[in-house]
């Protein structure tokens, strides 16, 4: 023992080892672990909560969570798919929606805590789903405090719902527990085809705060199957325009429209086959399928051939003519036959070894052509630059570009005025 | 407690640069110079390593002019000892204020992506004790501590910067920044530079051969291009949201392991900012500890540690409690102190290098070795005539030690060196002469003359002055004319 004082004292580090371990250990005691301490969440809504009825029971009762002097016009509802981590041997975890209404969310999040008796771990949180009303008029209230939070990461989805948050992550619950469909991983992989787009924090907030203020957002139903009325555009737009969720279930998460914001304020909602279009101009797809319809040549007569896309480089060059900017949009497609719709039900050719020939290389071509052009369109019509145009034309030359802005009347307006020219090439895979 | 201090090779110089260099600069100031001047920030980075490089290049300039003499001495012998003093608190604020800002961003990242619920004395308890050793064990462990985890450092910032590469997806736009920006984001951000400055504190510690300086340069070339290629990558990855993202070599791996299908690589981001937490704190204890000692001479080394440490604990405790503190402190106050590194220490070190035969033996040197072999009773006994020749050899040959020979004059370098190794030779000489002298007073005393130690000592003493004579000739002549 005095050998090993001795010892101690001679070695100073080994002394401040020591304290550290005994000062670590007590420290640790005197607290809680973090899995009995926090509610994991792994997905936000958010609802505009407009009178008291919509606030749930425990709220209401609770003189001390809901105000009597707040105006309920300004009241939130936040909706919290939670589960509260038990130390099992088995991997299950027991989802519920508690709900808090506040005057701002994080006084809702802070509320709806009281309802599960544990803090909310928003460290895990995948989804943010916002009621169309309020993405409508105050989105950019709500995206202030889950910018703000550190907790929440870049990559969090953020989706809007034509229904309530709430509705949607009961569904969204019941997906989960009847079938394993996870709605984060739905928009997630829904981003990589060509009739949606990518919809997180990240991806909005860099469209809003960038040059062109333009920010998309997916906007999911939640449907059963009932409610389905009509076929949705899937039939044209192939396995990426809905999900349908397989097996005995009756509620489902399809994809209705893109949203379109322009300095804070919604512009426009689009619909699949627009996004399409709006995707082929700036290139943010990977997968998808295309169809010329009424296709003749020496091995079709009057066919709809269905391409599948495996692959695209997109190339943009800008020169200017008498001051005004012309892009030339150069689009590589690489494509494989998937299928081949015409009057001869046998298959006559094999699609394995089908090689595009000249007639349908300039079907595609002016396939693509015109679908480029309506989304030029659009874009014009909105005045959203959603192709991110005002960075590819500042970039390559400030001067003459700037010098073409102030030359306009009404300068939001520059893609009315530009020129944009676009060859497609096209492979067979 | 002994505070050991050893000299440093140029290795462990630049090393210790090298790490230095990322300090303050890879966490929060992208973000900060994104949101200020947008991606034009890239270029306020890279004027200001051309800043720290005329830094190191004026310490290198100094350290050829003056080889053994400290910083200390330089300002005393130049400018008194008051431009001494001055010039030594201004280092202790500075590399303080620099530990405090460092600390507290390091903090603030652990608080907010580790541990929220963590204390700033939880943290200071694990940060205080080993920077404290490290600076108490002396330089050259620290230096030597510093090599070891000198790979690991390295090959974890590649990593990140070659996994953040695969990141980079969103385009970014270019010069739309006006000039006036860039100029007062610039001024507002300098705090994180001027480290180059500590090489001039321990000026004297650091043991530079010939060509050996090259390294140096390498390894701050190094580090100045990982700090660009991290703040780059950070900036092509999140463009229009980098001021959102305040922990640039963290999120860069972050963002990879969010977009991409890697797991959580951001760990090994944390460990390096742990790693470099670590030796920068030290480097600055050191740094304060070296200061402080030449304004408190008089004072035991340890309490500069003391110092250091209570004046470290009440600042961050009481004074910079948060991020939004931090950055206002970076922002606002120490830009300020950067005028020291880059305007007040080059005048002086350049006006140091422009006098012209200042007297630079007038202090000995503590690490001559003549001045360490040649004690003054040795010297007494040696005023003989016998050994009068090699007595003003040796005094030639150790002047040379502190004679400025040209760089370019080649033989004037082979010719010192050649002097100085006889001299070592005329040492071991000498002091046979005195064992030598020894023995002949005990034969005195016995009655028995020994003839044949005076011959082979003569013997000696004519075949060396033979062989040095022409370079010692030489070399008195040099010495006279510069009037040493």
């Amino acid at each position: 023992m005095k050998f090993f004082s001795h010892q101690l004292f001679k070695t100073p580090m080994l002394l401040v080892f020591v304290v550290m371990i005994v000062f670590y250990g007590f420290t640790a005691l005197g607290r809680p672990a973090e899995i009995n301490k926090f509610a994991v969440v792994t997905a936000i809504g958010i609802d505009k909560a407009e009178d008291k009825d919509l606030a749930p029971e425990s709220t209401q009762s609770d003189n001390l969570s809901m105000p009597d002097n707040v105006n309920v016009d300004e009241l939130y509802e936040v909706s919290l798919l939670t589960f509260v981590p038990v130390a099992q041997q088995s991997f299950t975890e027991k989802y519920k929606v508690i709900n808090g209404v506040g005057k701002s969310i994080s006084e809702a999040i802070d509320l709806a805590a009281l309802n599960i008796g544990r803090e909310i771990g928003l460290s895990h949180l995948k989804i943010i789903v916002i009621n169309h009303e309020l993405a409508e008029t105050g989105l950019y209230k709500i995206l202030d405090y889950l910018g703000r939070n550190i907790q929440i990461s870049s990559s969090t989805k953020v989706v809007a719902t034509d229904k309530t948050a709430k509705e949607f992550l009961e569904t969204a619950q019941k997906l989960d527990n009847e079938s394993s469909i996870k709605v984060a991983e739905h928009i997630m992989f829904n981003s990589d085809y060509i009739y949606s787009t990518e919809s997180s924090l990240e991806t909005f907030f860099k469209g809003s705060f960038g040059p062109t203020n333009v920010g998309l957002m997916a906007c999911l139903s939640s449907k059963s199957k009932e409610e389905q009325t009509s076929p949705t555009a899937a039939s044209d737009a192939g396995s990426g325009g809905s999900s349908e969720s397989e097996g005995s279930t009756e509620d489902m998460v399809t994809q209705c429209h893109v949203y379109v914001f322009k300095k804070e304020e919604l512009v426009t909602k689009l619909g699949e086959r627009d996004m399409k279009k709006i995707n082929f101009v700036i290139g943010d797809f990977d997968n998808g399928s295309l169809v010329i319809e009424h296709f003749s040549d020496q091995h079709f007569d009057d066919a709809n051939l269905s391409f599948e896309i495996f692959g695209k480089t997109i190339n943009y060059k800008v020169a200017y003519q008498n001051g005004i900017p012309v892009v030339h949009i150069d689009i590589g497609l690489t494509l494989r036959l998937s299928e081949v719709e015409q009057n001869h039900d046998l298959l006559q050719e094999n699609v394995e070894l089908f090689v595009i020939t000249p007639e349908a290389e300039r079907a595609i071509e002016k396939k693509v052509k015109n679908s480029m052009a309506d989304g030029i369109n659009l874009m014009r019509e909105y005045q959203s630059d959603i192709g991110d145009f005002y960075t590819i034309l500042h970039n390559d030359n400030k001067t003459a570009f700037h010098n073409f802005l102030d030359s306009l009347e009404d300068p939001d307006n520059y893609l009315s005025h530009m020129v944009f020219k676009v060859s497609v090439r096209v492979y067979a895979k | 407690m002994k505070v050991f201090d050893r000299s440093i090779n140029v290795w462990q110089a630049g090393i210790l640069l090298f790490v230095l260099m990322f300090a303050n600069k890879i966490l929060v100031l992208p973000s900060l110079l994104f949101e200020g001047a947008g991606m034009e920030s890239i270029f306020i980075l890279i004027f200001f390593f051309l800043l720290e490089l005329g830094l190191v290049l004026l310490f290198l300039a100094l350290k050829k002019k003056f080889p053994t003499q400290s910083f200390s001495q330089i300002l005393i012998s130049h400018f008194g000892k008051i431009v001494n003093v001055c010039f030594f608190v201004a280092f202790m604020i500075f590399f303080f204020a620099k530990a405090v800002l460092l600390y507290n961003v390091t903090y603030i990242f652990f608080r907010n992506l580790i541990y929220k619920d963590t204390s700033n004395l939880l943290i200071l308890f694990c940060f205080l004790p080993v920077i404290n050793h490290l600076a108490i064990s002396g330089l050259r462990v620290m230096g030597r501590t510093c090599q070891l985890f000198f790979p690991v450092i390295l090959s974890i910032i590649v990593f990140c910067v070659i996994v953040g590469v695969f990141g980079i997806g969103s385009r970014a736009i270019w010069f739309q920044s006006s000039w006036m920006d860039v100029l007062l984001t610039a001024a507002k951000h300098i705090e994180p530079f001027g480290d180059a400055i500590f090489l001039f504190v321990v000026m004297d510690k650091i043991n530079i051969k010939n060509g050996d300086w090259k390294v140096m340069f390498y390894l701050f070339a190094i580090s100045a291009v990982l700090v660009v290629a991290t703040a780059l990558v950070f900036m092509l990855s999140y463009t229009y949201t980098s001021f959102m993202h305040p922990y640039a070599v963290f999120e860069i791996v972050s963002f990879v392991k969010e977009f991409g299908g890697l797991g959580r690589i951001d760990i090994i981001a944390m460990v390096v900012i742990i790693i470099l937490a670590y030796f920068h704190l030290a480097i600055y204890l050191k740094c304060f500890m070296f200061a402080f000692e030449q304004v408190f001479p008089k004072i035991d080394k340890i309490y500069s540690v003391i110092t250091f440490n209570f004046l470290f604990v009440v600042t961050v405790i009481f004074f910079i409690i948060n991020l939004e503190t931090a950055v206002t402190f970076g922002e606002q106050i120490l830009p300020y102190a950067e005028i020291f590194p880059f305007f007040i220490l080059p005048i002086f070190v350049l006006i140091a290098l422009a006098i012209k035969n200042k007297n630079v033996q007038k202090k000995p040197e503590n690490g001559g070795n003549l001045q360490k072999i040649l004690k003054n009773n040795e010297r007494k006994e040696l005023n003989n005539s016998q050994n009068k020749s090699i007595l003003q050899n040796l005094n030639i040959a150790s002047h040379l030690q502190n004679v400025n020979i040209p760089s370019h004059n080649l033989n004037y370098q082979q010719q010192k060196q050649k002097i100085l190794k006889k001299q070592q030779k005329q040492v071991k000489l000498l002091k046979l002469n005195k064992k030598q002298k020894i023995l002949n007073s005990k034969n005195n005393i016995l009655g028995n003359k020994n003839n044949i130690s005076n011959e082979e000592k003569n013997n000696l003493k004519s075949k060396n002055t033979q062989k040095s004579g022409f370079f010692c000739n030489k070399f008195q002549f040099i010495a006279e004319k510069e009037g040493a």
